[in-house]
């Protein structure tokens, strides 16, 4: 004959039955398990190439009246830049474009500015396609302040004249490149 | 036959009691009546689980130009800010308070022969402040009771003309997701 469990059976197992579903709930093992993702890595990262420059782009040069065989004939200018870079570096000249009416170049010297006959020292000639080395660095810099002395004469042609400061300060043209 | 179940409950408490000892989860069997509905009480243990995510690896920092670099000694505030080339999104799940870090794996970085601190990254979340990264563990501000937030996260750099030189930068970024 079919029987049906009785019920007070079915209330006798409800603890166990109860318990059973909670420990099987539980994770393996006593610990209480997290997932937690792990520290995630993330790379900034960035190519540097040589940053260069020369301020001002255009620096005043002033007619002087130092004398000596490096500013005579003609007359000598000054002026001064500052050279940047974050490797070594090399500050060049040239002329943009080549003036009719007066020739430049740049001198190098030892003697300070103050003082008059300018006597020890180099020219070199000045044209618009080749650029000059005239100060250099084989270390980086912030702002290294150089000082620049060019002597200009008057062109050969009928129209050449001896530049004004204004002049020769838009003839001269100024750059900071890498120290090779 | 009550012998019998009472047997069954005591073996079962007792497993119970053993594996689970360090196990919040607990079953509530109502007390055995011969009148009472019989009920099942479903307990299981729901693990904490808090997942984080970023859309990208890497990021470049971006060349810096003349003006992203100052001299070492004023740099850190003179210069103009680099951007990063990209804003990455950092997102998280979790199912209960949380909070999320940032530090970096190493207090510099640069190319062979430079030491650039890491602090000359700066990190920022959406349109918060910028603050320098470092090898501390810092509160990226994203932080929630529970459920899902993303947010955009933005670097920048500064560069120093007498310690930056040209070369390849690169450093890793570790972020932390941890439960509150």
């Amino acid at each position: 004959m079919f029987s049906i469990p009785l019920l007070s059976e079915l209330r006798l197992l409800r603890v166990p039955l109860a318990l059973l579903l909670a420990v099987g709930a539980v994770p393996a093992g006593s610990a209480y398990a997290q997932q937690i993702d792990p520290p995630r890595t993330y790379t900034l990262a960035t190519t540097v190439g040589g940053v260069f420059t020369v301020t001002p782009l255009v620096p005043v040069l002033a007619r002087n009246s130092q004398s000596g065989n490096l500013c005579s004939p003609g007359a000598c200018y000054t002026g001064s830049v500052t050279a940047r870079g974050n490797s070594g570096w090399q500050l060049q000249v040239k002329l943009v474009p080549t003036p009719l009416e007066f020739t430049v170049a740049f001198v190098r010297t030892t003697v300070p500015a103050s003082v008059q006959a300018v006597n020890s020292g180099t020219q070199t000639w000045l044209n618009s396609t080749t650029w000059l080395t005239v100060a250099s660095s084989t270390s980086s810099s912030a702002g290294a302040d150089i000082g620049v002395m060019f002597n200009a004469r008057r062109g050969t042609a009928a129209s050449g004249v001896l530049p004004t400061g204004a002049q020769l300060t838009q003839a001269v043209m100024y750059r900071v490149v890498s120290f090779p | 036959m009550r012998h019998s179940n009472l047997a069954s409950l005591a073996f079962i408490a007792s497993l119970l009691m053993a594996s689970r000892a360090e196990a919040q989860c607990v079953a509530n069997a109502t007390t055995i009546s011969s009148t009472a509905t019989p009920s099942i009480t479903l307990c299981m243990q729901v693990r904490d689980v808090l997942m984080l995510g970023i859309d990208a690896n890497g990021t470049s920092l971006g060349v810096p130009s003349l003006v992203n670099y100052g001299a070492l000694a004023t740099y850190a505030t003179n210069a103009t800010p680099l951007d990063a080339t990209a804003t990455r999104t950092v997102s998280v799940t979790a199912n209960r308070p949380y909070e999320v870090a940032i530090s970096s794996t190493q207090p510099t970085f640069g190319p062979s022969g430079v030491n650039k601190p890491v602090s000359d990254v700066q990190w920022r979340v959406g349109t918060g402040s910028y603050q320098s990264l470092s090898t501390t563990a810092t509160s990226l501000g994203l932080a929630g009771t529970a459920g899902t937030a993303s947010a955009a996260l933005a670097f920048r750099s500064r560069w120093a003309f007498e310690r930056d030189r040209p070369g390849v930068y690169s450093t890793t970024v570790v972020l932390t997701l941890s439960a509150r």
